[in-house]
């Protein structure tokens, strides 16, 4: 079987989506299927600009495959008489993020337009899929929310599980995740003031913008957080980041309603607990509050508090993290499934 | 086409200061550490780039960002793909971002290409089908004859010039024919004469 992974690619800038992509690929070649993936070139702004490649991606024609499985929009939206979506996200600044600064559509005459040219888009196609699978309840909540469209959840597993590794619980929060407004880590560095035991804060990823490293950067310095508070504004290695987690006290993920959040998978192969927010979405599907972590409202001082108790009580921090590991051993997430599912 | 988004991309390459002296500098290779820096479409400029913050410890630079672009029949191999990939490492190794763009050739291929926008500063395209992308900044490189039976490809490379260039003598022919002229600019064999061909086609 042909099959097509239809994606779309803004270009320069490679995420999870990518890599997820790449994953997707290995594991329906793994399968036997000649796979192939098609990026099609997508950008938002000027609003004008996101419209014409919305247009553009019902020109594309893929014809050669069996089946295309589309992924992010608007490429989702090419046409094809045999299409599967396994579905990361919509364009959330038509919908949850529109008007929001770091959602990318602004709330003028323009920006509605082009908003409400996409939700049409996605209900005039989306349900053009033979099936719709999505990323995580999350993503699929939001599509029965916005869209009306029922669809069925397919988790993907980590890449590599067994490269985690499980150290002594350490003195210090982990967080790494791109640095970013919607990953709050300004939140966590809020929450440091309030934190009374000795505990650190490690953040790790590099920034969306330099301002943002910088924003981070100030708050540490104007709370007198420096020798508490540490910022690898960069992209880390894979082995770095799996030696800080192996070392962790414990991990903590406040974004705002993250689609999935492998950082919590990550947490749990290594054996940490993830502090994460009841607002957070994907890492509430595998924190469980006081069983695998701990989930606290999105203020500083509530999850200073988290902090502190897992500091002054270093076995319940190993037992969260041990129970993480077993929730996620017992999900049992497999690629196999997941392609199983997408060309069935 | 947004200034916001070309050629001011600042990119942060030095480790924290707070605790710097524990952790340097990490040598991120290649388009990992670039493409984790993607600043949002409705950002400003940072009037820092190209300079050292305050405290001395971010180094932000200015990099040439280029696409080089090529076309494909989904499932078949693509004769321009090896020198589009080559062309895209040159361009790294002389301290550009570079990043491919491969677009499927099907029925209504030449109005999505129309409609498509690579962004970047300068935009190569090693086929004929993918000179009908939209860029102020286009380069051609024909590595082969791809799609020049149709006239909009010709003249969407023809619009291209000067800055067309040939991989071989039979493509050069095929344009001369059709009015267009053309450098010659072989597929280099080894890394020193793929820094030429980065100055002829970007610089």
């Amino acid at each position: 079987m042909r099959v097509a992974i239809a994606t779309a690619q803004v270009p320069f800038v490679r995420g999870g989506a990518e890599i997820l992509t790449e994953r997707l690929l290995g594991a329906l070649r793994e399968h036997g299927a000649e796979a192939e993936i098609v990026a099609l070139p997508f950008r938002w702004h000027p609003p004008q600009k996101l419209l014409d490649h919305v247009l553009a991606a019902r020109l594309w024609r893929l014809d050669e495959a069996d089946r295309v499985i589309g992924m992010k929009f608007p490429a989702y939206l090419v046409p094809h008489p045999d299409k599967v979506l396994w579905l990361m996200h919509q364009h959330r600044s038509a919908y949850d993020l529109f008007g929001d600064r770091a959602g990318g559509l602004p709330d003028t005459a323009d920006g509605r337009a082009v908003r409400d040219a996409v939700r049409r888009a996605d209900d005039a196609w989306l349900p053009e899929a033979r099936r719709i699978h999505t990323l995580s309840p999350v993503v699929s909540e939001r599509l029965r929310r916005d869209n009306g469209l029922a669809s069925t959840p397919l988790l993907p597993p980590l890449a590599d599980a067994a490269v985690f590794r499980a150290g002594p619980y350490g003195d210090y929060v982990f967080a790494p995740s791109r640095l970013s407004a919607t990953k709050r880590q300004g939140l966590l560095v809020e929450a440091m003031r309030h934190v009374r035991s000795g505990a650190r804060l490690v953040l790790a990823g590099a920034a969306a913008t330099p301002a943002e490293l910088e924003t981070l950067r100030a708050a540490v310095r104007r709370h007198g957080l420096g020798d508490r508070v540490t910022i690898l504004g960069h992209w880390i290695p894979e082995r770095e980041k799996v030696e800080l987690l192996a070392g962790a006290l414990a991990v903590a993920f406040v974004p705002r309603d993250e689609d999935y959040g492998y950082v919590t998978l990550e947490a749990a192969a290594s054996a940490r607990a993830t502090i994460t927010c009841t607002d957070s979405g994907g890492p509430t599907l595998f924190v469980r509050d006081g069983e695998t972590g701990l989930v606290r409202p999105p203020e500083p001082r509530a999850l200073a508090e988290a902090i502190d108790t897992l500091m002054a009580d270093r076995a319940t921090a190993a037992r969260l993290g041990v129970n993480a590991r077993d929730h996620l051993a017992a999900l049992d997430l497999r690629w196999e499934h997941i392609v199983e599912e997408l060309l069935r | 086409m947004p200034g916001a988004e070309r050629g001011e991309r600042a990119v942060a390459r030095r480790a924290d200061p707070v605790h710097g002296g524990q952790r340097g500098e990490q040598p991120v290779a290649g388009r990992r550490r670039r493409a984790h820096h993607g600043r949002h479409a409705f950002e400003r400029p940072d009037p820092r780039a190209g300079s050292a913050d305050a405290s001395g410890d971010v180094e932000l630079r200015r990099h040439v960002r280029i696409v080089v672009a090529t076309t494909f029949v989904p499932f078949r191999p693509a004769a321009a793909d090896g020198p589009a990939d080559a062309l895209a490492a040159a361009c790294r190794v002389d301290g550009a971002e570079a990043d491919r763009v491969r677009l499927p050739r099907g029925a209504d291929f030449a109005l999505a290409a129309r409609l498509t926008d690579v962004g970047a500063d300068r935009l190569v395209c090693l086929d004929g089908p993918a000179a009908l992308l939209p860029h102020p900044a286009r380069r051609v490189w024909l590595i082969d004859g791809t799609g020049l039976d149709a006239t909009a490809v010709r003249a969407a490379v023809a619009a291209a010039a000067p800055a067309v260039h040939v991989a071989g003598e039979d493509v050069r022919g095929r344009l001369a024919a059709a009015g267009v002229a053309a450098g010659l600019l072989p597929v280099p064999a080894d890394g020193a004469a793929w820094a030429r061909v980065v100055r002829a086609l970007v610089r």
